[in-house]
């Protein structure tokens, strides 16, 4: 870190407009102990901050020298904090070099407590802030150019609306998909609930955006091989297999189709045969075929694994001359601002399931291969559902897959308009039909021979030889044991993270939550992975319905957007670790929730500044505290800890020293000052970016100097905003605790406690029976 | 007598491939076990310098005086602040002394 | 489940057996069956069961759930239509309950109105009283507080 070369001359303005301070502390006796310290230019009471000769006077001296920081003391709103910092940004102050010191949010102003230890508490507290103002830079925000390019993994749905969304903010998108067309599961389905209309519509009005847009880049049959550089200009190979069709001369005239010898199998769909005996009928399709799911691009592929060497019918009937079987894998770099990952979901495999016997008996199929028959099915009679086929089960999928109830309704409700004489069962556990979907609940609940029946089956046998199946149940509604001889069996398998995303993960470094699907925080900022730059859209984060992939690939479109506008914005308060000390132990690299560390050319750990959030776990994780953020050091906190005179309320009394997470403990003890709560004198707090940034150095600083305990306060597990600030503080002040006992004092005097926003009451209480137990314990032995 | 080692605590320095114990020790003499567990190899080397000790991110070694000196109560515990060092040292009837230092090369500002 | 007589009974596939009928029939205590579960049979199409249940005499028809019902299930319409189904079919639970309604709706055909003292009588004697005694010194106990006129 640079060495300040002017020394600090703090200008200390202590705002008392109505007296209301002046007749709580003794302002007089505070103004003269500022005087004397260190690195003070001028100090006084102002009662109108807002008078023109005051600022007049302030940039006057600005100007000339006599200031170059200020420290505020008094309550700011953020409003009129931005116009001091504007007004004397026109004295060439830089806003930077502010500091602000509320010292009635710590209690100082409340009625009850002495007078002269309000004084000297407050006299405490604008010490404190002093030496944090002593040591403040001047910084300039930084500018980082950022490319105007999105690349969208997964041409689904969610990546569709995504694509095209961004096309119409006239961002560049490269939308890149590994089936050889664009549509995803969504185009495999035969109709969308609730309004029961065919999905391939609503995309077809997508894809002609597309076409329309010239702003898309379409990739299909890619996928990312490698990714390089940070967001705002990440660079990224993509590895695109051969189609064997030239995209640009084909014109999908579909003659090789009839030319093409080969037949290979696309899907197996049930078709019972007069008999009434179950079979499996073979639709099938040509290796050369459109694309697939959907004929976007508008051009054949080539499946080669079926072809012969030898065979030339496509080649010689193409008309355009198309037809490239030379054609090898070829590799391309694209440069993106921002990724958004919307890889989908895939079907969990029921053959997993091995109780109901799918892939063991032909009539035995899963919801979507009920999608391809419902187009045309067979004559069946009896028809039922197995709700939660691997689902909400310990042995599968732990989770509820959200959707396979309204699915399940859905193909229900189709399936009666078709064949009105079926009857079907639909086996469950709970119906889940969230929202609006109730309606479609209730619709099928009035449909005639449609039985709900809570309980599932144990096992799905044979029944004999006639090719329909005996299922047996608990109708748990009625306590009576039902068996049934079914025609057809639905098992509504759960979304399980797709291979996509299973590939994804590794090559952006992405974390996944326990059950595999991108990790994000899921109330705050849901669209947002732990990799800055990097967005998650769609069913991707978790089971989705499709209007909630749409919404969630918006709304990562909207959060992607801050790194491909042009410029990105750096707050200049990012963590610099500093070389002469740094022994390059990687610890901060290891504990950064956000992965933001490189090594530069000396092999040093840096920061990717358009990665980092700032949240200083850095600092806090540093084994010789030689990481700061910048205006937030470390130094700047051991300052502030050391101007807390420990004995200022005789050496019997204790005092402690809070550690205030700056996401929700701040906001909870600053609402308790506010609502009349007793502050008892004896606390100071200290408000950190997020507990995780709290350095054993400056716990240790504190207990060394006396102070009687030390109260570190973060979010509550799995809320913090930072993924994990509050969990590696929590084993930090463990470790501290624990060579306390070794130093046979009471490891007691460092305290982890979780606080939310609300909980200002929860503080007092706390820091009152902190206390108490503190009185009990005795003084701190390192206390003059 | 050489440091010990709570297990429990050491993380091999998260996979580094030289622990800090490791970078520090001046003779050289600490590394990392099989199960990336950090030990003193050459206990009889070892001349309590205590710079591991001070070096220990996590809090995981302890010295323990030679029984010359002290028998088992008797501790001598370093705890590092920002600038300053305080130790801790309890004699073989528990007594407590501490001393409070600042640490050279930070004195300057 | 014959048309006909499905027609007769009022909508019950809306059930989605919440289970509130149950809970505020004053007379479910007494029977081993409740209201849901009648209607359970029913979507099943198992009328011969629905019919055999003892709670379909027990029945006040009080209206409670109805009231209650968040799908408009019309409850006591269902426990009369059953009823009248049960009768046709000679489904009914032999015993004490049908005697009563059979006395009852003949009083009414016949008179018009009610005795109590000649509906207890006629249906005491119907059948073989479990208590004899006991009933009697009922009987008595009513009688003396103008319970029976």
């Amino acid at each position: 870190m640079e060495k300040i070369k002017v020394p600090s001359k703090v200008g200390i303005f202590i705002s008392d407009p109505g007296g209301r301070l002046g007749s709580a502390i003794a302002l007089d006796s505070v103004l003269q102990r500022l005087a004397k310290m260190k690195n003070v230019g001028r100090c006084e009471v102002i009662a109108d901050i807002w008078s023109d000769g005051f600022l007049h006077s302030v940039m006057e001296d600005v100007k000339a020298g006599n200031l170059n920081r200020i420290l505020w003391v008094g309550r700011f709103s953020p409003n009129q904090q931005k116009r001091l910092k504007s007004e004397l940004a026109s004295a060439e102050l830089n806003p930077y070099l502010h500091e602000w010191c509320d010292i009635e949010e710590q209690g100082i102003g409340q009625e009850g407590t002495d007078r002269d230890i309000q004084t000297q508490k407050a006299t405490m507290l604008i010490q404190m802030s002093l030496s944090r103002a002593r040591f403040l830079e001047a910084l300039e925000p930084i500018a980082m150019p950022a490319v105007e390019s999105v690349l969208i993994v997964g041409a689904g749905v969610a990546g569709l609306h995504a694509a095209t969304s961004l096309s119409k903010l006239n961002k560049k998108v490269y939308l890149i998909e590994k089936e050889s067309g664009i549509g995803g599961k969504v185009a495999q389905l035969h109709r969308l609930y609730p309004r029961v209309c065919d999905p391939r519509c609503g995309l077809e009005f997508e894809v002609k955006k597309l076409r329309e847009s010239d702003k898309v880049e379409v990739h299909t049959l890619s996928q990312i091989k490698s990714l390089e550089g940070s967001p705002r200009n990440f660079e990224v190979k993509i590895e695109k297999q051969p189609r064997y069709v030239n995209e640009e001369r084909c014109n999908a005239c579909g003659e090789c189709n009839k030319a093409c010898p080969i037949q290979i199998p696309i899907n197996e769909a049930f078709s019972p045969t007069a008999s009434g005996k179950g079979a499996v009928g073979i639709l099938s399709k040509k290796a050369i075929h459109p694309s697939e799911p959907m004929n976007f691009p508008a051009a054949y592929v080539i499946e080669r694994t079926y072809c012969p060497p030898e065979c030339r019918e496509c080649v010689k009937a193409c008309p355009t001359k198309a037809v490239e079987l030379e054609q090898t894998p070829s590799e391309i770099v694209v440069r993106a601002g921002a990724i958004i990952a919307t890889t989908g979901w895939d079907a969990y495999p029921l053959s997993k399931v091995e109780e109901y016997g799918y892939g063991l008996y032909p009539n035995v199929i899963s919801n979507l291969d009920a999608e391809r028959i419902l187009e045309n099915p067979p004559e069946l009679k009896e028809i039922g559902f197995i709700q939660c086929a691997g689902s909400r089960d310990e042995r599968h999928l732990s989770y509820c897959s959200s959707v396979c109830c309204s699915a399940s309704l859905k193909q229900a409700s189709y399936l009666k308009e078709k064949l009105p004489d079926a009857r079907i069962y639909i086996f469950y556990q709970d119906i889940r039909t969230p929202g609006f979907d109730e309606e479609l609940y209730q619709k099928v609940k009035a449909l005639d021979n449609v039985i709900f029946i809570r309980g599932l089956p144990s096992t799905v046998k044979p029944d004999g030889d006639t090719g329909r199946l005996k299922v047996r149940a608990e109708d748990t509604l009625s306590g009576k044991e039902v068996s049934l001889n079914l025609d057809l069996l639905v098992l509504a398998g759960g979304m399980a993270p797709s291979a996509g995303t299973n590939e994804l993960a590794p090559l952006l470094n992405l974390p996944r939550n326990n059950f595999g699907f991108f990790e994000s925080h899921l109330q705050c900022h849901p669209e947002e992975s732990q990799r800055a730059g990097i967005y998650i859209g769609g069913s991707a984060r978790g089971p989705m319905n499709v209007s909630q992939s749409i919404d969630s690939s918006h709304r990562a479109v909207v959060e992607s957007l801050q790194f491909v506008d042009g410029t990105f914005l750096v707050e200049p308060t990012y963590p610099v670790p500093d070389k002469t000390k740094c022994d390059k132990c990687k610890r901060c690299m290891e504990d950064c929730p956000f992965s933001a560390f490189y090594f530069d050319d000396q092999g040093f750990p840096t920061p990717d500044l358009a990665k980092c959030r700032q949240c200083g776990n850095c600092m806090g994780t540093c084994p010789l505290a030689t990481i700061s953020l910048r205006n937030f050091t470390i130094k700047q906190m051991a300052a502030q800890v050391q101007s807390i005179k420990a004995s200022f309320l005789g050496k019997e009394e204790p005092v402690v020293l809070a550690f205030l997470c700056g996401n929700d403990a701040y906001y909870a003890a600053r609402a308790a000052a506010d609502s009349g709560l007793t502050i008892p004198p004896n606390v100071f707090f200290i408000k950190v970016p997020c507990a995780g940034s709290i350095n054993n150095a400056v716990i240790a600083d504190a207990l060394s100097i006396g102070i009687d305990g030390v109260l570190v306060a973060g979010c509550k597990d799995g809320q913090c905003h930072y993924v994990k600030g509050n969990q590696l503080v929590k084993t930090r002040s463990g470790d501290i605790s624990d060579k306390l006992k070794k130093m046979m004092i009471e490891p007691e005097r460092v305290r982890f406690e979780s606080l939310e926003i609300r909980d200002s009451e929860k503080y007092v209480n706390l820091i009152n029976s902190y206390i108490q137990d503190l009185r009990a314990m005795g003084p701190n032995p390192f206390k003059e | 007598m050489p440091p010990k080692v709570d297990k429990e605590k050491c993380d091999g320095c998260k996979a580094e491939k030289e622990s800090l114990c490791e970078q520090i020790c001046p003779g050289d003499l600490m590394t990392l076990s099989e199960d990336k567990k950090g030990y003193c190899r050459m206990p009889r080397d070892c001349w309590d310098c205590m710079s591991c000790i001070k070096a220990c991110p996590k809090g995981a070694l302890e010295t323990r005086i030679p029984y010359q000196l002290g028998y088992h109560v008797a501790r001598l515990i370093p705890m590092m602040g920002t600038n300053t060092i305080t130790w801790t040292c309890i004699d073989i009837n528990g007594k407590k002394e501490t001393f409070r230092f600042i640490n050279r090369g930070s004195a300057d500002e | 489940m014959e048309s006909a007589v499905k027609d007769d009974i009022p909508q019950y596939s809306l059930c989605v057996q919440c289970g509130r009928c149950s809970s505020g029939c004053p007379v479910a205590f007494e029977s081993e069956d409740t209201p849901r579960k009648i209607i359970r049979f029913l979507q099943w199409g198992w009328l011969k069961e629905a019919c055999e249940s003892p709670f379909l005499w027990l029945c006040a028809t009080c209206q409670v759930c109805k009231v209650r019902c968040p799908r408009g299930v019309k409850i006591p319409e269902i426990m009369l239509a059953l009823r009248r189904t049960a009768q046709q079919k000679g489904w009914v639970m032999a015993g004490e309950k049908l005697l009563f309604y059979r006395t009852f709706m003949e009083m009414v055909k016949k008179k018009g109105r009610i005795s109590e003292l000649h509906l207890g009588l006629a249906a005491a004697l119907g059948k073989m009283p479990s208590h004899p005694i006991d009933e009697a010194l009922l009987f008595l106990k009513l009688l003396k507080r103008g319970k029976i006129r």
